[in-house]
C-alpha cells in the first residue's frame, strides 16, 4: 500500500458495482446473493444488466435473455425500475459533493473526485475510499458496494477500478503503472471502443503496454495523426483527449433519443407516433436547458427477410435554430422519413438534435409564424413543468399512451437529468 | 428504502417496504399527500 506523490493530482474514481441490480437486490433481500437479470420492462429479452452472482456465472450486459438462462437456468429476472437508478445516482452525487469540493459524475453509476484539494481532510487517498465506501454503505444500503481506483489522473484511476475485485480499493502509482498497462484488455481503457480495440489487436497490440513497442510511423499509418498521438499517451498511462474534452464542454452538444421495442414495427402510423413521441421529449430538453440546434438525424434499424441487420440513417443540417417539436418532426417525418424505401421492418428508432448552442447565442428569429410556435411551447413548457411531461399531447400522439424518458447507464443527458430531481 | 421521483412539479415518494418474505412498493404524492399500492413482490 503506498499513498500519492503529494506533488501529483489526485483522482478517485468511484464505480458502484453491477448498479441496476445492486439497487434491486438492495430494495428486496429475496434477491440478495442470487443471479439476477435485470431486463428493460417485464416481457424483453436482453439482459442490460446483471448482479455479481449472475456475472461471476458468465451473464454479460447485452446478452439475450435464453443464452443467460442457458448458463444460468434459476436467473431471476426483473424489470429495471430507472428512476431508482437516477435517484440513487443524485443521493451518490450528494455524497460525493460532501466530500471534495471538484466532482463530476460520468455515468449513471461512476464518477471521478479530485482528491488535490482535500490533502488536509483525507491524509492518503486511501482513507477517502475508505470513508466513501462507508458512507455509501450508510446512504444507500449495505448491500451496495463499489471499487475506488486512486491515481494521479482520470485514466488510470479509471482502468484500475474496472478490473479490480468488487469492493475493493486499488491505487496505481508510477511504479506500478506499466504492470496495470500491461495487464488490462482495452475493454477496460476508457476512451477505446470495440473497434478501436478489434484494430490494435489486428496489429498483435493487446494491452495498452504494447502500444509502446509499436513506432510512431506504424501508429500513424495505421490509425491517422489523431489517434496515433491519443493512442501514445494511452500505452503511456497519460490522459487521452477523451478526458480533457468533457470538461471543456460547457453544454451539451447533441440530445437524442432511441427506442428499441419488443416487436418490429411495421406500421405507419405507430412509427410516425414514436418519432413525434422521440422528438417531443427530446425538443422539451433542449429547451429546458435552454438551448437550440440546427442539426436534425434520423435512424432506424431492423431485420431484412433475409434476417440481416440493416440500418437507415439520413441528417439535416437546418438553416435556422430549431426549438420546437413540430419543426423538428417536420424535418425527421416529412423531410427525412418520407425519403426511406421502407426496406425493412423497424426495430428501433432515433433521432437526435445536434451543432447545439445556448439560445441566446443565437441571432432572433423574425418569423411571426415562429414566434406563434415559440409561445405555444413555452405555454406546454409551463404545463409540464408544473404537472408532468406528456400532460398535453399532440395530436400526432394519436392518443396512445406516451413513452416516457427513461435514463441510460452512460447518463448522455446527465445535464437534463441531474437538474431534473433538483 | 426511499426513492424520490419528480414529473414537472410533482414531487412523489417510492418507499420499498420490507415485510416478511414480501417487498411493497407504496408511491407517495407529496402534493395530494395520497398513497398508491404500487407493486407487490411475493415469492
Amino acid at each position: 500500500m503506498s499513498s500519492a506523490n503529494l506533488l501529483l493530482p489526485s483522482w478517485a474514481h468511484v464505480d458502484i458495482n453491477s448498479y441496476f441490480a445492486t439497487l434491486l437486490q438492495q430494495e428486496n433481500p429475496a434477491l440478495r446473493g442470487r443471479p439476477v437479470g435485470v431486463v428493460k420492462d417485464a416481457g424483453r429479452t436482453c439482459i442490460i444488466a446483471a448482479s455479481k452472482e449472475a456475472k461471476a456465472r458468465g451473464v454479460a450486459t447485452g446478452c439475450l435473455l435464453r443464452d443467460a438462462r442457458q448458463l444460468v437456468p434459476e436467473l431471476v429476472v426483473v424489470p429495471a425500475h430507472f428512476e431508482m437508478s437516477l435517484s440513487a445516482t443524485k443521493k451518490l452525487q450528494a455524497i460525493f459533493e460532501s466530500m471534495a469540493p471538484r466532482v463530476d459524475i460520468f455515468s449513471l453509476d461512476e464518477a471521478f473526485i479530485d482528491l488535490s484539494d482535500c490533502r488536509t481532510l483525507y491524509p492518503t487517498p486511501w482513507e477517502f475510499g475508505r470513508q466513501v465506501q462507508q458512507r455509501i454503505k450508510q446512504d444507500l444500503g449495505e448491500w451496495v458496494t463499489c471499487n475506488v481506483g486512486l491515481s494521479y489522473n482520470r485514466l488510470l484511476a479509471k482502468m484500475t477500478s474496472e478490473v479490480s475485485p468488487k469492493g475493493s480499493i486499488t491505487e496505481v502509482t508510477p511504479e506500478n503503472r506499466d504492470a496495470l498497462l500491461a495487464s488490462v484488455s482495452f475493454a477496460a481503457v476508457c476512451g477505446v471502443g470495440y473497434r478501436l480495440g478489434a484494430r490494435l489487436e489486428r496489429l498483435g497490440v493487446k494491452t495498452p503496454y504494447e502500444i509502446n513497442l509499436v513506432s510512431d510511423e506504424e501508429l500513424q499509418a495505421a490509425f491517422g495523426p489523431f489517434w496515433a498521438v491519443q493512442l501514445r499517451k494511452i500505452g503511456q498511462g497519460e490522459e487521452p483527449h477523451f478526458f480533457t474534452h468533457q470538461r471543456a464542454t460547457p453544454h451539451m452538444k447533441t440530445i437524442g433519443r432511441s427506442l428499441t421495442c419488443w416487436q418490429v414495427w411495421d406500421n405507419e402510423l405507430a412509427i410516425k407516433r414514436v418519432l413525434y413521441n422521440l422528438t417531443e421529449e427530446v425538443m422539451y430538453k433542449v429547451r429546458k436547458l435552454g438551448l437550440a440546434g440546427r442539426w436534425v438525424y434520423i435512424s432506424l434499424r431492423g431485420k431484412d427477410r433475409a434476417g440481416q441487420v440493416q440500418y437507415w440513417r439520413q441528417h439535416f443540417l437546418a438553416p435556422h435554430p430549431i426549438r420546437h417539436a413540430s419543426e423538428m418532426f417536420d424535418i425527421i417525418y416529412n423531410q427525412l422519413y418520407q425519403s426511406w424505401q421502407r426496406q425493412f421492418p423497424v426495430i428501433k428508432c432515433s433521432v437526435r438534435l445536434g451543432e447545439l448552442k445556448p439560445w441566446a447565442e443565437f441571432q432572433p428569429v423574425l418569423w411571426p409564424s415562429w414566434h406563434k410556435q415559440e409561445q405555444v411551447a413555452t405555454a406546454l413548457d409551463k404545463i409540464t413543468q408544473k404537472y408532468g411531461l406528456f400532460t398535453v399531447q399532440s395530436g400526432a400522439m394519436m392518443g396512445a399512451p406516451p413513452i416516457r424518458p427513461e435514463v441510460t447507464g452512460f447518463l448522455g443527458d446527465r445535464d437534463y437529468q441531474l437538474s431534473r430531481l433538483s | 428504502m426511499v426513492t424520490e421521483l419528480k414529473d414537472g412539479g410533482v414531487r412523489q415518494r417510492l418507499y420499498s417496504v420490507v415485510v416478511g418474505p414480501n417487498v411493497y412498493r407504496l408511491l407517495f404524492n407529496r402534493d395530494t399527500e395520497e398513497w398508491w399500492l404500487e407493486e407487490v413482490w411475493c415469492e
